[in-house]
């Protein structure tokens, strides 16, 4: 009886969430496959697990809840920034920038059903392989499953109409506009929604311990501890993986284009996702950093399994995936030099940028543990090698992060002013000109200000630290006060027409403060107090933040308007920069596919940690080996499915009339 | 060629990899490590480490290479030259010279790599296996003692007659007491293996390949929070979790031989002399 329950259940909760027609046939096709095990399999009580057509369910529901994941974290991506670039479009009146919203559009409609069906298909294998553990989760969400399937129709229906009256609405661009702020506001709320599940198998909260039963609200479920830091993890991650999936549609398309004007069109559609990615990844090591933190605070041996335990090695891996986002980030971005007269001039700055970031990531991967034969761990007396050994250390993988993060950046700097002949007179643009640096400055350089006066009164107490510790709160304040000099400094430079002195001074000193003062102040912090590095982390960071707003900023208006040096030839770039945005967006997919398997192995032996113990015989953690293999094959599965997906979309395109074909761009020569 | 001595960048690069991987990575790092520690011998970096930094230089030149088009023509002239040249005469013999000697060093190299030969293998160790989760969130009895412990000590300090006033005082010198009888403990039973610098070179030290912690080591003791350390203390190697390999750790099982106060204690005295506290558990923002 249970069971037709549960079915039932199922129907009503598919039933709802399912959009559009055109899904619900595969959703019919999921829901056999999943009906076929709960019938498959029915013992005459009700079991605790059941297997996936005799196959290993653990790992049946990775794939399908990964590729989901992959799915969703695309269509949840995009629309933040198409509607952003729509926006761009309405107030600079170009035409370019509407195409471009609409082309990153098309390849939502397509892959939205997708990510539905494999929702769908989730949603069965999870009730009829993991019963035990879903009817707990129902318990403690109930409602919430309900009020999620909702969201869902109201996503589906904002989607679509947000993509078929793109043509209809042309003159009414406050509506469209309006129904992309609106799909965007839906799709946050599904992702926070769907989160709170995941994160509330990490960090339970609302249990009685005696009885370990739930027994608070649905509201005290979904805000469990690790909630909000996964949430801006995951906000995070999906505009860098949207723009990094929609690069590699671009990079495609440019790759099989046979005119001029689409390559000069694709090109600059996988620079703008290029772009878009880039400035979400500098901002995510911290977010990264914020969700690390909260899982030491919920559990210290979590934690410790993270970075020193079980999963040290597999962080290692996962460390190559970010600094390999941001080296091959910078590699496109450089290779895009090409195509702007006047980027010559900077050529030569590549190299250093290049050699800081090398040497970082060189940092950045060496684990604190190495492997060694015993000839070495007897030559080296110990275990660790003893200097190599603090590479090793969060503090300075917290310096070597916003190094490379910085180093990022001055590339970005490079490329802007690669194309201006010099930079004009701040003073001629006006009280424009200044609020558009004061504004920004005023805001970061009050909050860092706010901060450092903060670390230098606080009292040690509200950290648990003893009054004698005190005085490791001194130089990290000193350290933002100096930053906020060097802002005012920048400032004031620019003001008086030297701006660009004042950006070098602003980046030198945020390479000093923040990488070397702080960097290694953490070792210290680290032996003798602790519980300050988190604050220390903050400090570095937000610096460095500081450090791209107000550089920004003085950038934006030293070069307003400033004389051009030719015309960017888009469509001008080697084939070798569209396969690094194809290989990006893969090795996104394969640092996502990573991290979740951290994520989700910390709970080990757990469904919910530490209150449901998972008995069945898929409880062990996966080695690296196995993790590998099934992150390869999501990797490969998902981009097949995209590529169909995206094919299709392309079927529904009228077919331009074949242009003449028109002489090479000149431009080049 | 402009008029001016220029190296072509083939060459630059190959000299900046050898100057980069065997100057400073070979010789430059080790000496400093040498210096810095002050050890007799020169501290080579361990393979791993050298095989993952050659693979990312090797990227990095590529990356430097090929992120412009004169830079790749620039790399390739030399390569074309040689290779392209049909005239000279003198070139074709070298170019068979390279021709057969590169798959012969390729094959060499592939060779002597892969040929059976008698090394031990490098082994990964995890430092901090998994606890199991009923240790999780104990609290030291001796440092973070309770209201009780101390009105009882302040009483029997009174009837000693040497009276501590303030409650702060007296919890001040309760976990001073613990102290001074954990590192008392710690020399009894620690000292052999851990060394009394608490730096893991104790008399009996050298004798095990894979030494004793070093406590004063920032990597370490800092990184764990006490109930940890109470569990490695009450577990001993023989209790590390199959994922800690190798598992050849000469730590004793203290749970034998000491009570559970006395392992407690035994950690305030080891902390004391190593100067570090334990990492303190995070409070949620
Ligand atoms: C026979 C030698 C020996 C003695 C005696 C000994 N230890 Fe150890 N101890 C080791 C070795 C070897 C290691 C490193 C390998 C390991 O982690 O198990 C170690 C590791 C540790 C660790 C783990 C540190 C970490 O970061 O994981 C702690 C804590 C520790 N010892 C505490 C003690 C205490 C306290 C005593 C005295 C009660 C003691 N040891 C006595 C050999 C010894």
């Amino acid at each position: 009886m249970r069971l037709i329950n549960i079915i039932s259940r199922l129907f009503r909760i598919a039933g709802t969430s399912l959009p559009g027609s055109r899904v619900l046939p595969l959703a019919l096709l999921a829901l056999l496959a999943g009906a076929g095990c709960v019938f498959g399999a029915e013992p005459a009580a009700a079991p605790e697990y059941r297997t996936f057509f005799g196959l290993d369910p653990r790992t049946a529901v990775w794939i399908v809840a990964e590729l989901h994941l992959l799915f969703g974290a695309f269509v949840l991506g995009v629309p933040m920034f198409a509607v952003i670039i729509e926006i761009v479009g309405v107030i600079t009146k170009e035409e370019r920038y509407d195409r471009l919203a609409k082309d990153f559009t098309r390849l939502l409609s397509a892959s939205f059903a997708t990510t539905a069906a494999l929702g769908g298909l989730l949603t069965f294998m999870l009730f009829s392989l993991y019963p035990k553990l879903m009817g707990f989760l129902m318990g403690a969400f109930g409602k919430g499953f309900y009020i999620y399937a909702l969201f869902f129709f109201a996503e589906t229906f904002t989607l679509y109409f947000y993509y078929y009256s793109w043509e209809r609405t042309k003159n009414k661009k406050g509506i469209h506009i309006t129904a992309g702020v609106m799909l965007n506001v839906v799709g946050i709320i599904i992702l926070l929604i769907a989160n709170s599940w995941a994160t509330y198998m990490m960090s339970p909260t609302g249990i009685n311990p005696e009885t370990m039963k739930f027994e608070g609200t649905t509201w005290e479920a979904i805000y469990n501890p690790l909630w909000n830091p996964v949430n801006l993890h995951r906000v995070l991650g999906n505009l860098v993986f949207g723009g990094l999936v929609a690069g590699t549609y671009a990079a495609i398309k440019f790759l099989v284009s046979d005119n001029d004007e689409d390559r000069a069109h694709y090109d600059w559609m996988g620079y703008v996702g290029n772009f878009i990615a880039m400035s979400s990844l500098i901002l995510l090591p911290f977010a990264g950093y914020y969700l690390g933190r909260e899982v030491y605070s919920y559990s210290p041996v979590m934690g410790n399994n993270m970075m020193g335990g079980a999963f040290s090695w597999t962080f290692i891996i996962q460390a190559i995936g970010i600094g390999g986002l941001l080296i091959l980030g910078n590699f496109y971005l450089w290779l895009g030099m090409d195509r702007i007269p006047g980027a010559e001039r900077y050529q030569t700055y590549i190299k250093f940028v290049l050699f800081i970031l090398v040497i970082s990531f060189m940092i950045w991967l060496t684990p604190h543990n190495l492997p060694l034969s015993s000839e070495e761990q007897v030559r080296m007396g110990g275990q660790y090698h003893p200097t190599l050994k603090y590479f090793g250390l969060m503090p300075a993988k917290n310096a070597v992060i916003n190094f490379m993060i910085l180093s990022t950046f001055f590339s970005f700097l490079l490329y802007r002013r690669a194309n201006v002949a010099d930079a004009v007179s701040v003073r001629a643009q006006g009280n424009m000109a200044r609020g558009i640096v004061l504004v920004p400055t005023l805001m970061i350089g009050g909050f860092i200000l706010y901060y450092g006066l903060w670390l230098l009164t606080v009292d040690p107490a509200v950290l648990d630290l003893d009054a004698s510790k005190a005085g490791y709160f001194l130089l990290p304040g000193l350290a933002l006060l100096g930053q906020v000099g060097f802002i005012a400094l920048a400032v004031v430079l620019t003001f008086k027409e030297k701006g660009r002195l004042g950006q070098g001074l602003l980046f030198g000193y945020t390479a000093i403060n923040t990488v070397f003062i702080l960097g290694i102040y953490g070792f210290v912090v680290m032996a003798e107090a602790s519980p300050l590095l988190r604050n220390l982390a903050v400090a570095q960071w937000i610096s460095l933040l500081s450090c791209i707003i107000v550089n920004s900023a003085i950038d934006i208006v030293i070069f307003r308007g400033a004389k051009s040096l030719g015309k960017l030839k888009w469509g001008r770039m080697p084939a070798i920069s569209q396969y690094v945005l194809i290989l990006l967006s893969i090795w996104a997919v394969l640092t996502m596919g990573i991290m979740g398997f951290i994520r989700s192995g910390l709970r080990e032996n757990w469904h919910i940690y530490g209150v449901l113990e998972d008995t069945s015989e898929w409880a062990f953690t996966p080695t690296n080996a196995y993790a590998a293999k099934v992150i390869g094959l999501c990797a490969l599965i998902f981009f097949v499915l995209v590529f169909i997906a995206f094919w299709l979309a392309e079927m529904g395109e009228k077919k331009k009339p074949a242009k003449p074909a028109k002489p090479a761009a000149s431009g080049g020569g | 060629m402009k008029g001016k001595f220029e190296i072509n960048m083939f060459w630059k690069v190959v000299v900046f990899y050898l100057v980069f991987y065997y100057g400073g990575l070979e010789v430059l790092f080790p000496l400093i490590s040498k210096w810095a520690v002050g050890s007799t011998d020169m501290l080579h970096m361990p393979a791993a480490a050298l095989a993952m930094y050659r693979a990312l230089i090797f990227t990095g030149l590529f990356i430097y290479i090929s992120s412009s088009a004169d830079r790749r023509k620039a790399f390739m002239e030399p390569l074309v030259r040689f290779f392209g040249d049909t005239e000279n005469k003198t070139l074709a013999t070298m170019r068979m010279g390279v021709l057969v000697a590169l798959p012969l060093v390729v094959g060499a190299g592939y060779f002597s790599d892969g040929i059976p030969r008698l090394i031990s293998p490098a082994g990964v160790r995890i430092q901090h296996p998994t606890m199991p989760g009923s240790y999780e969130g104990l609290l030291s009895p001796f440092r973070n003692v309770s209201e009780k412990q101390v009105q009882d000590f302040q009483s029997r300090k009174a009837e000693e007659g040497q009276p501590i006033a303030g409650p702060e005082d007296a919890r001040k010198a309760l976990v001073e007491k613990h102290t001074r009888e954990g590192a008392s403990l710690y020399a009894i039973n620690c000292r052999p293996c851990h060394g009394m610098q608490a730096n893991g070179e104790g008399p009996m030290a050298r004798g095990f390949r894979l030494k004793p912690a070093n406590f004063r080591d920032p990597g370490l003791l800092p990184t764990i929070v006490e109930s940890y350390a109470f569990w490695r203390v009450s577990k001993g190697g023989p209790g590390l979790s199959s994922a800690a390999t190798p598992w050849d750790s000469a730590m004793p099982i203290w749970e034998l031989n000491l009570t559970e106060e006395e392992r407690w204690k035994v950690l305030l005295g080891e902390y004391f002399i190593s100067g570090v506290n334990p990492r303190e558990p995070e409070k949620h923002e």
